[in-house]
């Protein structure tokens, strides 16, 4: 069974993701060193209990973060744009933070609904 | 198409096909039997033009291949078109780069990072324009 996650738009498309889902206890990662083996799409399932994650950004190709609800209702977004050398680092409170590489097929504000499906 | 190197089976696109759009992103990918794929590029044009062949789209904007979200309304309706002038349902892909792609098929959109490759590829007259290669220019 894959988890595939479903991008309902206002224009009635729907987009699934079938993404590499990593579980972490911890609550910082560093995205770059993770994409190693779990390239994009990428769901970052943080399971600890803390208020906040960190997710270090460094040297990670451009994408997008959408931040995700335990029902996987978008919260907010991000923008990974990285085009000098240096730290990069973003805090997210979402329990899902879900990274699709650009350019992305839609606009933000076109996102109607997001949701999870099992498929075979 | 040409010939590719002495170790390699097939042969790559031509600088004929090249020419004429084929190889270079975006485009689409028709599947028309196992292994067999017809490759449409997509033309953004600002003004008619004749004797284009692909999938020709008339926009005034300087950015349309980096904007995803009109590829895949363009080829969403191509799709549409196609479907209903052969009475079947395509499946068919929308190739962005060599990791990305968005594959149109049960009735949904998606997401892959690993593109169609290989087997025998055909433009839109059904000629053979490539064969067990990568369906793009290679740098």
């Amino acid at each position: 069974m894959e988890k595939q996650l479903i991008v309902r738009l206002k224009s009635g498309h729907e987009i699934s993701f079938v993404p590499n889902e990593v579980r972490l206890e911890k609550s910082f990662v560093d995205v770059s060193a993770l994409l190693n083996d779990n390239p994009f799409p990428l769901l970052i399932h943080f399971t600890h209990e803390l208020l906040v994650s960190n997710l270090f950004l460094s040297k990670v190709p451009d994408c997008v973060l959408l931040h995700l609800k335990e029902n996987f209702e978008p919260k907010s977004a991000s923008f990974c744009v990285n085009r000098d050398e240096g730290d990069f680092t973003l805090q997210s409170q979402c329990t899902f933070v879900l990274l699709i590489p650009f350019p992305i097929p839609f606009q933000l504000k076109e996102i109607q609904t997001i949701y999870s499906k099992s498929k075979n | 198409m040409s010939q590719t190197d002495n170790n390699d089976i097939g042969a790559s696109l031509s600088p004929e096909s090249i020419a004429r759009g084929h190889g270079q992103f975006p485009y689409v990918i028709v599947r028309m039997h196992y292994a067999i794929y017809m490759q449409m590029p997509i033309h953004f044009t600002s003004v008619k033009t004749e004797g284009l062949k692909g999938i020709i789209v008339h926009s005034q904007s300087e950015n349309n291949c980096n904007n995803t979200e009109r590829l895949l309304e363009v080829t969403a309706k191509y799709k549409q078109d196609l479907d209903a002038k052969n009475n079947r349902n395509h499946r068919i892909c929308l190739v962005i780069e060599k990791d990305q792609a968005y594959y149109f098929e049960e009735g949904e959109i998606r997401f892959n990072t690993s593109i169609p490759s290989g087997g025998t590829l055909v433009n839109s007259n059904k000629q053979v324009i490539a064969m067990a290669q990568s369906h793009f220019i290679q740098q």
